[in-house]
């Protein structure tokens, strides 16, 4: 199908837009929604058949999400309607959308962490026997059963918190599946998931689609969206810039259509020359405490200036718990950690700091924005700017300073004034790694630096990083996006289970000779 | 029913002196403890009670007193006399919280075979209490407003800070002020009447507020305690009407004596807290040593008004030094 | 469909200045109403009269200001300020009569020496329950909850339930004196609030203070000692109510050992009023301020008005609620 077989053109407002009569599950017709008196979504009209898997593309910033909540009942539209069979409705809140049939799998867990597995994929509409009671034995044999689809293996009476993040992900997963959905929106899904989890979700979301369930895939994984998807939205400030059927487009065509310019990402294709050694790490591991296991077991390598060093692995080989050793977060276990040479235990982050170590962590509304604060005030929380007498802030340096970086970086903000909440996720990553620069570190380790970043600014994010190293820092780059470590990195080494399996020329990798040492295969 | 009498305080003191002491004699032997459960050391009126009834227990000798703040929290009071009755004292002094709510714990006590006797205030349907020591604070309320008569016989107009609203202490102090108040005649005008909760920040800062409200200096303030007052004279002191305001307050404190002196207050209330601790311990050690029974179940003491001229007559004037 | 979009944002920030107003639009309101019912309301004495209450919890409302911009909670004041009222009473004394004596003689301190052990004790309670709850990580509720019965416990033993008073008429002034036709103590809040106000906004210590109540984690991996700036604010929070403490002794030329309570709560309300949230992060002095005054207003217009005292108890919960449900009426339009 494509737009030729429109078979009311009248109603079509956009290039490439399918509109069918009939047979439609949900629509969207129309749809506005304004925040701070901005407009963020503009007229937009969507629809899902029976059965059919569309894809939702756009930039962060886009609209995507505001999307999603409007058809969730998150947020209620300002313009527009909302058909479900053809009939209009009005979602209040999220139950209203829920008992109409339609499950949302957040990017951000929504899981109760406290609560046991079964009793999470069933919060909110928990079986019960003839006589009122919590029917737990159905609860378990479902949840067990769901679970199984997913292939994930675990106690579905472990409470949620004891799961790793992408455990977690898949029991979200597994909660739409329990609900007898008839239309799932699937927000970013494979985030933290590694190549086979994502492969299984592949199959889950072709399963659905046979059952005549309609997905709502958002994702910024093209190759995922290629492999998964039958049709696409792609939306771009808060407009559909572009409908059609996936496999009548490219991923080149798709990228303009989001970013509205063409884009490469590619090989920066730089041989660096390493420098001296900055940073040597030996025989590294993590300790053990409480529930946490030990992910962090034999990590050794070596650092050194004007070079990016890739550490490649999936969610829990280790990378994020490494990094965290050498910030001063986490107690190391045991091994040595040299920096220029003299023996480093850092006991703090601050004493990591004054070390000349930077940290980018991986979550970026979790662990590095202040959301209400000000861009001067999250720019400047890292002490870029030496206070004045009796500790007061140097207000005018500061804001000089941020000035500069706002025009190198292009970081488009309403004023520095304005809270980062504010801010598109790329914008707001460009001034954490403002942050991070204005300090002139010795050593930048960078975690999953573009992760819910668009695009565009990804790009942007990757010429930073590249601009920084070539000014004699030491970058250390961990990242779950392949093609960005290949881009980045002049060497990589890859962990699995905690264990240091390769190190290779970034020069002579391959996603897939990555992925053979990522992954445990007999 | 209870069988009322008034005592003078000064008699009430001789007659239960009269029938306790001979008993000392009898028995010193026996090692008594006594468990008593104050209504709070937060207010002078109780930390004088209990040092007078240490000072009353020490005269008459082999009686050790046991003691644990009320906290003005009946469930407090509750678990001591439960935790009271397990380690076995041989009786019990209490100013209960909360008269309904003490009752079957009071009971319980009794019932374990330790004599109860209550101070201050009673509790509700327990017969079997051994006695009620109490100053009556409607009659000590009623004397304030009689106070205020024989000072204004013309009439005045009057400022009534009272105390924690829905208190029973603050009910009954206001209430016996008004009663004999509003008979006086109607050249009697309470001008305003705001809550100041017991205390001395408050009595300052609501005075301040009143005045500032009325267009007229009021001639008197009553207050529902010395606190109150004194915060009050503060407030009239800095309005430059020092000596232009008669000002009561209630309790008989040593501060509130040393106003009274000189002449920053016009008059307090005595409820002779000193004498009702003395005659609580003497009444249960004499039943406790000799199995005596009081004359009356419920021993009540009159308040009288402490003024300039009858300042000898407070107990605790003795304290207030020169 | 829409709107222009320069239309709806110029809308947008005049409802987010009018989000910042809001406290101060609500206090202007109640105070022009009280003036209409009771013209005796706006008598320059009077003023001051609500000035001078103000002050004495408005100080503690600036230390908790502190304390709320890190989520925390500070339930102890009330009974702080009872003890460190009595440290300075005793110092300024010499001891407590019929309890113990600090000098053989039984003479009394200057009552510098007075103000001194008010704002040390005060500190240092602050500091030690700030300890607590950064390296025993029991919540702030809790501990402070435990040092509501604990300093009240405290105030007890050294007042021997009494109260202590008498003092000379320099201790005196910082509670009772004027400066013209200013009241000293009102004097005090204002530069006590003025110090806060740029401490916060000005310093690198008030962005810790934000930033640890903004986001934990993320201060914490910028560099930020989160358990240094708790405990610091705890110390703030314990130096304003020794401030409280002293001037409070002060003014009542007394310090007994049931004063100050219900401080907390009242401090607590004056600094939610003002604006700033429980969940720590946003907010401010001047926000505080406002509350603190209007709580005062409030106080004092009912008592002028002769509202009877049950009634007054039932509208001052109703016009806190109203005062802070306006506020988030506003912010929302804003969105």
């Amino acid at each position: 199908m494509n737009q030729s077989l429109d078979m009311d053109p009248v109603k079509t407002e956009l290039p490439g837009r399918v509109q069918r009569s009939g047979n439609m599950l949900l629509e969207a017709r129309g749809l506005v929604k304004r925040f701070f008196g901005v407009t963020v979504l503009n007229g937009i009209s969507m629809s899902l058949q029976p059965g059919e898997v569309r894809a939702l593309l756009g930039e962060n910033g886009a609209g995507k999400s505001t999307m999603i909540n409007l058809l969730s009942g998150v947020l209620q539209p300002d313009g527009g309607e909302i058909f479900l069979d053809g009939e209009p409705v009005r979602f209040l809140q999220p139950i209203d959308a829920n008992h109409a049939g339609i499950s949302v799998i957040r990017q951000e867990l929504s899981l109760f962490p406290d609560l046991s597995v079964a009793e999470a994929v069933f919060a909110g509409h928990l079986p019960t026997t003839r006589f009122g009671r919590i029917d737990w034995k159905y609860m378990r044999e479902a949840t067990q059963s769901a679970l199984g689809r997913l292939d994930l293996a675990v106690d579905v009476r472990a409470p949620v918190d004891s799961l790793s993040v992408a455990e977690q992900q898949m029991v979200e997963i597994a909660r739409a599946l329990t609900r007898e959905s008839r239309v799932v929106i699937m927000d970013e899904p494979t985030a933290s998931l590694s190549p086979k989890e994502v492969a299984n979700l592949g199959e889950i979301i072709a399963q659905l689609s046979r059952d005549g369930v309609a997905v709502l895939y958002v994702s910024h994984r093209l190759d995922e969206v290629r492999a998964f998807c039958s049709t696409y939205t792609v939306l771009r400030d808060g407009k559909a810039i572009s409908e059609g059927i996936v496999k009548d487009t490219t991923i080149p065509l798709l990228i303009r259509d989001m970013a509205g310019r063409d884009v490469e990402i590619g090989r920066s294709g730089a041989e660096r020359s390493s420098g001296k050694a900055v940073l040597e790490v030996r025989n590294l591991a993590s300790r053990p405490h409480g529930r946490v296991v030990q992910r962090v077991r034999d990590v050794s390598f070596t650092l050194h200036e004007n070079e990016i060093l890739g550490l490649a692995g999936i969610v829990g080989a280790g990378r994020t718990e490494t990094a965290r050793m050498l910030f001063g977060l986490d107690p190391i276990g045991s091994g040595d950690v040299l920096l220029e040479g003299e023996s480093f235990a850092p006991s703090s982050p601050s004493a990591a700091m004054k070390a000349g170590i930077g940290y980018v962590s991986e979550d970026r509304k979790a662990l590095s924005i202040l959301p209400q604060r000000s861009v001067t005030e999250n720019f400047a929380l890292t002490g870029v700017v030496p206070p004045k007498l009796f500790g007061r802030n140097d207000s005018a340096g500061e804001a000089k300073l941020l000035e500069q970086f706002i025009e190198t970086l292009d970081i488009r903000a309403a004023s520095i004034k304005a809270p980062i909440a504010t801010l598109s996720g790329g914008n707001q990553q460009k001034v954490i790694l403002a942050r991070w620069i204005a300090r002139h570190p010795r050593v930048l380790i960078v975690d999953e630096p573009t992760r819910g970043v668009d695009v565009g600014a990804k790009e942007d994010v990757h010429d930073l990083i590249r601009k920084i190293s070539a000014q004699g820092v030491a970058v250390l780059l961990i990242s779950s996006d392949l093609p960005e470590i290949l881009a980045l990195s002049d060497r990589i080494i890859t962990l699995l289970e905690g264990n240091v399996t390769s190190e290779v020329d970034a020069a002579s990798a391959t996603a897939e000779t990555l992925m053979m040492k990522m992954t445990k295969h007999e | 029913m209870l069988k009322r009498t008034f005592l003078a305080a000064a008699s009430a003191a001789l007659l239960l002196g009269a029938t306790a002491l001979p008993s000392v004699a009898q028995s010193a032997a026996k090692e008594i403890k006594i468990f008593v459960s104050p209504l709070s050391f937060a207010f002078p009126h109780f930390v004088f009670m209990y040092e007078q009834m240490e000072d009353e227990a020490k005269k008459l000798g082999g009686v050790t007193l046991v003691v644990a703040d009320g906290q003005l929290s009946a469930p407090k009071q509750l678990a001591d006399i439960e935790s009271a009755i397990v380690q076995g004292v041989d009786g019990i002094i209490i100013a209960p919280a909360d008269a309904d709510a003490l009752a079957a714990p009071v009971q319980q006590a009794i019932d374990n075979g330790i004599p109860v006797v209550t101070v201050d205030r009673p509790v509700n349907g327990v017969p079997s209490v051994l006695a009620n020591v109490a100053a009556d604070n409607f009659a000590g309320a009623e004397a304030q407003g009689a106070a205020v008569v024989a000072a204004f016989p013309d009439g005045a107009t009057i400022v009534n800070l009272q105390g924690i609203p829905g208190d029973k202490t603050a009910n009954d102090r206001n209430g016996g002020a008004h009663k004999v108040l509003d008979a006086a005649g109607d050249g009697y005008v309470f001008v305003s009447e705001q809550a100041a909760d017991f205390s001395r920040d408050k009595g300052l800062s609501v005075t301040e507020n009143v005045l500032t409200g009325l267009t007229e200096t009021p001639q008197v303030i009553i207050a529902a305690n010395d606190d109150m007052a004194l915060g009050a004279a503060q407030a009239v002191e800095a309005r430059g009407l020092a000596g232009k305001v008669a000002i009561y307050g209630y309790d008989g404190s040593k501060d509130a004596l040393r106003g009274v002196r000189d002449g920053i207050l016009a008059g307090t209330i005595d409820q002779f807290p000193g004498q009702q601790g003395r005659i609580a311990v003497r009444t249960l050690v004499a039943n406790i040593r000799d199995g005596v029974k009081p004359d009356s179940d419920n021993i009540l003491i009159a308040p009288i008004a402490i003024t300039k001229e009858n300042l000898d007559s407070a107990e605790r004037v003795g304290l207030i030094g020169e | 469909m829409t709107e222009d979009p320069n239309v709806a944002m110029a809308r947008a920030r005049r409802y987010a200045l009018l989000g910042k107003l809001a406290p101060l639009i609500f206090l202007l309101l109640l105070v022009i109403i009280f003036a209409i019912l009771q013209p005796r309301f706006l008598m320059s004495l009077n003023i001051f009269n609500i000035l001078r209450q103000v002050s004495i919890f408005g100080i503690i409302a600036v230390g908790m200001t502190f304390v709320i911009l890190i989520r925390g909670i500070d339930l102890s004041v009330g009974s702080l300020v009872a003890v460190t009222g009595l440290c300075a009473a005793v110092v300024a004394k010499g001891g407590v009569e019929g309890n113990f004596a600090l000098t053989a003689d039984g003479t009394g301190f200057h009552w510098a020496f007075a103000a001194l052990a008010a704002l040390a004790a005060g500190t240092l309670a602050g500091v030690l329950q700030g300890m607590a709850i950064a390296w025993l990580a029991v919540p702030a509720f809790v501990v402070t909850l435990g040092g509501l019965t604990i300093f009240r416990g405290i105030a007890l033993t050294i007042s021997n339930g009494g109260p202590v008073s008498g003092f000379s008429a320099e201790f005196g002034w910082w509670g009772r004196g004027l400066v013209g036709p200013i009241p000293v103590p009102v004097i005090i809040f204002a530069v006590v609030a003025l110090v806060a106000y740029l401490v916060l906004t000005q310093t690198r210590f008030g962005r810790a203070v934000y930033a640890v109540g903004s986001n934990p984690d993320a201060a914490r991996l910028s560099g930020i000692n989160v358990n240094l700036v708790t405990i610091a604010t705890y110390g703030v929070i314990g130096f304003c109510s020794g401030m409280a403490g002293f001037v409070l002794a002060s003014r009542l030329n007394s310090a007994e050992a049931v004063a100050g309570t219900g401080y907390e709560l009242t401090a607590i309300a004056a600094v939610v009023i003002g604006g700033t949230s429980l969940y720590g992060g946003t907010g401010g002095v001047v926000g505080t301020v406002i509350g603190a005054l209007l709580t005062g207003v409030l106080m004092n217009g009912l008592v002028i008005l002769n509202v009877s005292p049950y009634t007054q108890q039932v509208m001052i919960g109703l016009i806190i609620i109203a005062a802070v449900a306006f506020d988030a009426f506003i912010k929302k339009q804003s969105r």
